[in-house]
């Protein structure tokens, strides 16, 4: 994997996290990391990790239908090192501190756990078609 | 020739050495002593939510510079520790290989041993839990004084205290609780009745914490960073104590020294090592030789050292579960600063009410171990567990249950020559509870879970970590009263020998489920002292 492209995918996982871009800080801890602890890839996980590159729309998707039935794939392990990375930064950590409940947590909890079920069907389903 | 001679500076060991020096004898210490030399200088005194919003480093401490605080994959004991402590955790690889399906131990060879990774639970043995253990119980009872006066025990009395600080005094106030253990402590206030009927008494835990200054060790300051640094000497670290050893014209400490194994004749011990930087051979001798390394290493060097029998040691380690709940009634709170990370209550299980037989669960708060070492465990995608992690965190509480043990036929280490192997040789673990035991440990779970729920918190999943993953290792060089090679005399002596004692928890014969550090300490204590008088 080159340089070039984990600046990439640097971009693209922080966007799926942050909804923008991260910060150049950010972005090159990814680079750094991301080189220094990846494996040799299976041919499978190289064909997730490109699918997910080639089509952003997807991450969000694969990223659950991962968690639900690959959760050691290279994908999830990728966006876990973005989200830590996210979180050990001062800019972000208030994205991950613990949150004072609003009259509505129920429901936001309530809607974030169907979004979830509803995204690991499709996700399985986008996955069984890349496999 | 040296006088004394201790091996490593867990707590055992600087227990030992200190009781040798404090009766003017001269003591050495040999030890490998790995340090920390990268991230301790980096953390600021700052607290966890300060540094979470102002530091623009703190990645290299939470999750390290190569990202080896991100355990990933099948998680072997040890990979939970933080990147400050990892150096537990180096060279154990090399010098200590351990071969086994069955037992997956932690061993360290850090300067301060596994100490330096210790929840600092101090427990007092009840009176059948010394005896079974082969421990004379009046002695152990003084000897738990002046381990307290030395490190300094913060409790309370309630209703968990002959189980944690016993009759000791000099005991410093309890710190204070976050929300979440005051919440569930009024929960079991409500339901006390009918918990105690059961067995269950819930208190504040003993923990080798300082809550007032002592000397140059300050009182606790509620930066809940305790799984990253210890900059104010509050928490209890062994090698606080060897760190003051140094400064005395009687104590000598040696580093980078891996002791193999001893030979003893009349006049002296040779210490057979390792020097761990170049691998090269060097012979230490001695008049009196204390093995302390922690029990699996006291088990090498005998195994090296003398003839074995059947080439076998018993093992005992206390089975752990570790089980998160969630308090609902805490849920959605926000951030709150001045927590800890140890642990803060206590919940004992003492079914027949006798102090013998107890289970143990240490109840912790879960803030400054950062949402990126659960969330991965979450089977949905991460943008939607971070939402929902968010408002569960502040009422998660995990529970880890410690369960007593006992000898077992299929428990048992064996030395196996390996010339592949730096130290020539490789430890076979075998560990396999019985179905009479396992079947025990799940009824006392399901009524830990239960007696939890009465409480106001609801378990979440309960995750078994293997055999091994307590980090409480005990029994492989039992007492006896008999002269059977490989066991220890009633004084800590190895039998067959005239000048080497052990002050590990190699001799003892029961490992009680309440955190055995104190006890190890205590024990360390008498067998130095019966080591100066020759017992």
């Amino acid at each position: 994997m080159t340089n070039l492209s984990l600046h990439q995918e640097a971009n693209l996982f922080g966007k799926y996290f942050l909804k923008k871009l991260p910060g150049e800080r950010e972005k090159n801890l990814y680079v750094k990391l991301a080189g220094e602890i990846t494996p040799p890839l299976e041919l499978t996980e190289q064909r997730i990790l490109r699918f997910a590159l080639n089509n952003k729309w997807s991450i969000g998707l694969l990223d659950a239908g991962c968690a639900f039935i690959r959760p050691q794939s290279e994908l999830r392990r990728r966006l876990h090192l973005m989200f830590a990375i996210l979180e050990c930064s001062s800019e972000y950590n208030d994205l991950f501190l613990p949150k004072q409940r609003s009259p509505f947590f129920l429901l936001i909890l309530i809607f974030n756990g169907v979004a979830a079920i509803v995204k690991a069907l499709v996700g399985s389903l986008i996955l069984k078609y890349i496999l | 020739m040296h006088e004394y001679i201790v091996v490593g500076s867990g707590c055992t060991g600087a227990m030992a050495a200190q009781t040798l020096v404090e009766a003017g004898v001269k003591t050495t210490m040999l030890d490998v002593g790995v340090e920390d030399k990268k991230y301790a200088l980096l953390i600021p005194d700052k607290d966890f939510i300060s540094i979470r919003k102002t530091e623009q480093d703190q990645y290299r401490y939470f999750m390290g510079d190569s990202a080896e605080g991100l355990a990933w994959g099948k998680v072997k004991t040890g990979e939970h520790l933080t990147p400050p402590r990892k150096h537990i955790l180096k060279l154990t690889d090399r010098y200590l290989p351990i071969h086994s399906d069955t037992f997956f131990p932690m061993e360290s060879l850090s300067y301060g041993g596994l100490g330096c990774g210790w929840g600092l639970g101090c427990c007092t043995f009840s009176k059948a839990e010394n005896e079974e253990i082969g421990l004379d119980h009046i002695k152990m009872t003084k000897a738990y004084e002046v381990i307290s006066s030395r490190i300094g025990i913060c409790g309370a009395i309630d209703d968990a205290s002959p189980y944690t600080i016993g009759q000791m005094g000099n005991i410093l106030k309890a710190p204070k609780m976050d929300r979440n253990h005051e919440q569930l402590m009024k929960n079991y206030s409500a339901n006390k009745n009918s918990l105690n009927t059961k067995g269950f008494y819930m208190g504040r835990p003993g923990l080798a914490l300082l809550t007032e200054d002592k000397g140059e060790r300050k009182k606790y300051a509620y930066r809940d960073m305790d799984f990253y640094s210890d900059s104010d000497l509050s928490a209890y670290r062994p090698w606080i104590t060897v760190n003051e050893l140094k400064k005395k014209p009687n104590f000598r400490y040696i580093g980078n020294c891996f002791v193999l194994s001893f030979t003893e004749n009349t006049e002296y011990i040779e210490v057979h090592c390792l020097d761990t930087l170049n691998n090269q051979a060097q012979i230490f001798k001695c008049k009196k030789l204390i093995l302390s390394p922690g029990t699996l290493g006291s088990a090498r060097i005998v195994l090296r050292s003398v003839n074995a029998g059947s080439g076998k040691l018993p093992v005992l380690c206390n089975p752990y579960t570790y089980i998160p709940c969630i308090q609902p009634s805490m849920v959605g709170k926000a951030v709150e600063s001045g927590k800890m990370g140890f642990a803060q209550l206590s919940l004992f299980h003492d079914e027949k009410k006798i102090n013998f037989d107890v289970a143990m669960a240490s109840i912790y708060s879960y803030q400054s171990l950062m949402l990126f070492r659960i969330i991965k465990e979450a089977p949905i995608n991460l943008i939607d567990a971070r939402v929902i992690m968010r408002y569960l965190v502040s009422g998660i509480l995990i529970m880890g249950i410690h369960h007593p043990e006992t000898k077992g036929p299929d428990k048992y280490l064996e030395r196996i020559k390996n010339i592949d192997s730096l130290t020539g040789d490789i430890l076979k673990a075998t560990y396999l509870l019985d179905a009479e035991e396992r079947i025990k440990i799940e009824s006392r779970e399901k009524k830990y879970m239960k007696a939890i729920r009465k409480m106001g918190a609801y378990p979440i999943k309960r995750i078994n970590p293997g055999n091994g993953s307590s980090i409480h290792y005990a029994g492989t060089l039992p007492f006896s009263d008999s002269q059977t090679p490989c066991t220890l005399s009633r004084s800590g002596r190895l039998n067959g020998t005239q000048n080497i004692y052990v002050a590990d928890g190699s001799g003892f014969r029961y490992l009680p489920a309440k955190g055995l550090t104190l006890s190890l300490m205590a024990n360390a204590h008498l067998t130095a002292l019966n080591a100066i008088k020759n017992e």
